[in-house]
């Protein structure tokens, strides 16, 4: 592999006969190098002369394959020129034919076995055959659309193939200058390239803007190879059947080799460029080596040992969940086959019959097995794993319509009754976050003493934030209860000392909720909220330092403060004591309860549990919205919308679009929709709109009712696609339950 | 009357003027007044049926509240069929009454009523002698229907033996019709035919 830098971008390159020079092109560029074993020589420079004009840039060169001191180029003003080596001047330049096309020249070509028949193909839509005898054009052929590519059949003298802009192939023989011989469609939108197969007469490959590689066989399409990006080139491989050659239009800027009867993944593949690839030239009869140019303005020699092999690098196992739970495992035999030698059908032939097989063949044998797994019994952990209680969420949470309070209510029994405690208290904790006040149970004594509406939230909200702190602890998907939660992993947020003190407030909890109502703030902390300690402290220090502090600093101090608490009330142990170190009174600020919502709600949505981030969001509305990060919501929100759309759940998807109040968001509910349309007589699609069915000539749309076409409003019957007139429809169903057409279903309308 | 109603008559009648059963002489449709409230249809008796050859008038009123309810069709031409009063003309067809569905048309209505003719359904009758006739002497209930249909819807196939019988009984002064009535109802029996008549 050797390669040249030259000092423009190259759009094409050519080999002559015998494979000893190669000539590139560009804007700038015009050049022939000689091939040696380890570089490229500079022959000639061909863009010399008085005044370089267009007609020395190239978008494609041809070298004729007679006579080896003959070029042609297709310059990008819709000029051809011929080129002679064998000129004594400096200049090269033989013959321009201006004038021929009106457009952008893409392809020239000459014929494989005449050398004096030269072809060109222009985005004008034409092709013109020149007698380079004569100088002058003998024939033109109108394909209707820009030509991108054209090549002669090497196995049929008088015939070619062109590829059209519309997506066609057009096969013409170039004694009927009339019409096509044959003409069929290809690809969807341009063809850019195409290729006869040397070996099989019938064998065309196409490729085009649609990142599809077609081979055809006359018009049957047989193989499909699907890339990454447009392709702009593809050669046969020389001597190898089923090997094609291509390169991309842009984004990918390597040269694959394919197999066709293997598609998505190529067999070799040539990352040396650094822009797009634009011209690819194998060498004569030789499947080893090829030629590239590229857009970086290098033109290299490839060797095939020198490509990577990108399917030996493909992770040959591969797994996949489905939303129902099940699970799809699919890996190589390879890998099956190591571990049981007896299936390897090789070893049990005699020695004289083992043959490796061919890489190529190697590259085809490739199988995988695929398995997949239901899952049929309904341990509690599966159930979690199928996400039942995702699907039932997603039904029955009330998101809007009462007022917030009863909303998490609401959503908090809805996950109680699924075993979802965890969520259950984080609705109630909103309840109380954000509307609890209004509803709490008889004051503290000491709060009613104080009647400080400030010390009262702040000891409120300490309430809740221990609440808060055990809902984070829970976090762990394999709680099987609160408690077990708790202990494991309370010494994150209390230290060692005080399991005791948290199984404590996990049964005050459990208590309450198997209480009517909740009352938790007033009844669940009261004997820890020793008025005396607490709410002295609070009231000045409050003041002080409110918003000073970040929540963060708060919690953790406040945390202490509770500990000690927790300690002189207990009066449990010795390890406590440490915790009574930290001054008692220090920073006790209102408490900003937001950060920690927001904190909570980036933990559930990064834990995998969108859903409770998403209702939670939608429920708070801007009471958290501007807390949180526009991209997270959006993402958030997206990733709610895609689950429900796996669950099919679709009217609940749009609910959500539509409450989501974020522009992306509602953008979804703005796309267009599409829907498709057929003769209610012959069943044909409809096209286009019209009144009358383009086949059976019959009216649309007509009312099922009163027979006479529906213009306007058109009630519809979505079971049965049967409907007409709003007004008829209405009074129809008034006195029958059936369609109006007789069809047997019954119609409803709401 | 509804406008609803007068359009789709004006497009149905157009549909059976243009259709190709009219074209084959199968069915017919024609205006008694311009109101296009009362039609007169004719359905040719299908073939392989006793009824075979012979032109059938109908009356078809059409209500106001049309296409909503079905329209109101019934037999002028005298006809010997299970689902088929004998005396009042009156037809028993299900898309007449609790099946009826707005898609239907004229012609679809009078195509169905052939059809009808061509398959009786006696377990489901308007004239109950003729169903009861049409169940146990089967070849009875088709002498009997062609005579009918000879006699009144000009069928070609004559019933020879019915045509004397109702002769006989039509010299001895009975009334042609009561006659013809009286025998096909007791299976052509003139005995008690006669009995029938004078009791």
């Amino acid at each position: 592999m050797h390669h040249t830098i030259l000092e423009g971008p190259l759009n094409c390159l050519a080999l002559n006969r015998d494979c000893s020079q190669v000539v590139v092109a560009g804007r700038n560029v015009f050049k022939i190098f000689s091939i040696e074993d380890q570089e490229f020589q500079e022959k000639v420079n061909l863009r010399v002369g008085r005044n370089i004009n267009l007609n020395y840039s190239a978008s494609d060169v041809a070298w004729n394959p007679i006579q080896d001191h003959l070029l042609a180029s297709a310059a990008t003003n819709g000029a051809v020129v011929v080129w002679d080596l064998n000129r004594v001047s400096r200049s090269k330049q033989e013959h321009v034919f201006n004038n021929v096309h009106k457009r952008f020249v893409n392809k020239v070509v000459f014929h494989v076995h005449e050398s004096d028949m030269l072809l060109s193909g222009s985005q004008d839509g034409y092709m013109k055959l020149f007698d380079l005898r004569k100088a002058d054009v003998s024939s033109s052929f109108h394909g209707r659309d820009g030509v991108k590519d054209i090549q002669y059949n090497p196995s049929h003298y008088f015939t070619f193939a062109a590829a059209l802009e519309n997506g066609n192939i057009q096969i013409w023989d170039m004694r009927n200058t009339s019409r096509w011989e044959r003409q069929f469609t290809a690809h969807n939108g341009p063809v850019f390239s195409l290729d006869w197969h040397t070996d099989e007469k019938m064998w065309i490959a196409t490729a085009g803007r649609d990142r599809m590689i077609k081979q055809q066989n006359r018009v049957r399409n047989t193989h499909t190879v699907q890339t990454i990006a447009s392709v702009a080139k593809i050669k046969w491989r020389p001597q190898r059947k089923f090997h094609i050659s291509s390169c991309s239009l842009l984004l990918d800027f390597s040269v694959n080799v394919w197999d066709i009867r293997r598609p998505y993944v190529p067999f070799a593949s040539f990352n040396e460029h650094k822009d797009c690839v634009t011209g690819i030239s194998w060498k004569q009869n030789n499947p080893h080596v090829f030629f590239s140019s590229s857009k970086d303005s290098t033109l290299y020699q490839h060797m095939f040992r020198d490509a990577t092999r990108p399917a030996n690098d493909a992770n040959p196992v591969g797994i996949s969940i489905s939303v129902h739970g099940s699970v799809a495992y699919a890996s190589s035999d390879k890998l099956n086959s190591s571990t049981t030698p007896r299936s390897n059908s090789y070893s049990r032939l005699p020695a004289v019959w083992k043959r490796t097989p061919e890489r190529s063949e190697q590259f085809m044998m490739v199988t995988s097995l695929l398995n997949e797994f239901e899952i049929i019994n309904s341990a509690e952990a599966v159930e979690d794993f199928c996400m039942s209680w995702f699907i039932r969420s997603a039904r029955e949470y009330k998101l809007s319509g009462r007022s917030m309070a009863e909303v998490c209510e609401h959503n908090a029994k809805l996950a109680d009754s699924m075993k979802r405690h965890q969520i259950a208290q984080t609705w109630r904790m909103l309840k109380l976050l954000y509307c609890g006040k209004s509803k709490k149970a008889p004051p503290s004594p000491v709060a009613t003493a104080i009647n400080n509406p400030k010390t009262e939230v702040t000891k409120d909200t300490d309430a809740e934030r221990t609440e808060k702190q055990e809902v984070k602890k829970e976090e762990k998907p394999d709680t099987s209860t609160v408690g077990h939660g708790i202990k494991n992993h309370s010494d994150f947020f209390f230290g060692d000392g005080d399991v005791d003190q948290a199984v404590y407030e996990y049964d005050s909890h459990r208590n309450m909720q198997d209480g009517q109502e909740w009352s938790l703030p007033s009844e669940a902390f009261q004997p820890r909220h020793e008025i005396k300690e607490t709410s002295q402290p609070l009231d000045p220090l409050s003041e002080n330092t409110k918003g000073e502090s970040p929540s963060s600093v708060n919690e953790s101090e406040l945390n202490s403060k509770r500990n000690e608490q927790v300690a002189l009330s207990a009066q449990s142990g010795i390890k406590q004591e440490i915790l009574l170190t930290p001054p008692f009174n220090s920073h006790l600020s209102p408490w900003h309860f937001t950060t920690l919502v927001r904190d909570m709600l980036q933990s559930y949505a990064e834990k995998g549990d969108v859903q409770t981030a998403v209702t939670a969001i939608i429920v708070l509305g801007d009471r958290i919205k501007p807390h949180l990060d526009e991209l997270h919501i959006e993402q958030w929100f997206m990733s709610y919308i895609d689950l429900l759309g796996r669950f099919e759940m679709w009217t609940r998807a749009t609910e959500i679009i539509r409450m989501s109040g974020h522009p992306a968001v509602g953008a979804l509910n703005q796309l267009s929709t599409t829907i498709h349309t057929h003769c209610s007589q012959c069943s044909k699609p409809l096209l286009r709109s019209g009144w009358l069915c383009d086949r059976c000539n019959g009216q649309l749309n007509v009312c099922s009712v009163c027979h006479l076409p529906v213009r306007g409003l058109y009630a519809w019957c979505q079971g049965c696609s049967h409907g007409g007139h709003l007004h008829h429809i209405r009074d129809w169903l008034k006195t029958y339950q059936h369609c109006p057409t007789g069809c047997g279903h019954l119609c409803e309308y709401t | 009357m509804a406008n609803i109603a007068v359009a789709r008559i004006k497009r149905e009648f157009k549909e059976v003027v243009k259709s190709e059963e009219v074209a084959k002489c199968h069915i017919k449709v024609e205006l008694v007044d311009d109101s296009f409230t009362s039609l007169r249809g004719e359905i040719l008796g299908p073939p392989d049926t006793p009824y075979e050859g012979g032109t059938f008038i109908l009356d078809i009123r059409i209500p106001e509240t049309y296409p909503f309810n079905p329209p109101k069709v019934q037999f002028l031409t005298k006809i010997w069929h299970p689902n088929i009063s004998s005396v009042t003309g009156a037809i028993c067809l299900d898309i007449l009454k609790d099946q009826w569905a707005a898609a239907m048309t004229l012609r679809t209505v009078l195509l169905s009523l052939q059809a009808l003719l061509a398959a009786p359904e006696p377990d489901d009758p308007q004239d109950a002698v003729v169903a009861r006739q049409y169940k146990e002497t089967s070849d009875i209930f088709s002498q009997t229907a062609r005579h009918w249909a000879s006699n009144y819807a000009s069928a070609p196939h004559r019933e020879p033996v019915m045509d004397d019988k109702v002769a006989q009984l039509k010299n001895m002064g009975f009334d042609e019709h009561k006659a013809r009535v009286a025998l096909s109802t007791h299976n052509w029996d003139i005995e008690q035919a006669m009995e029938n008549i004078l009791s």
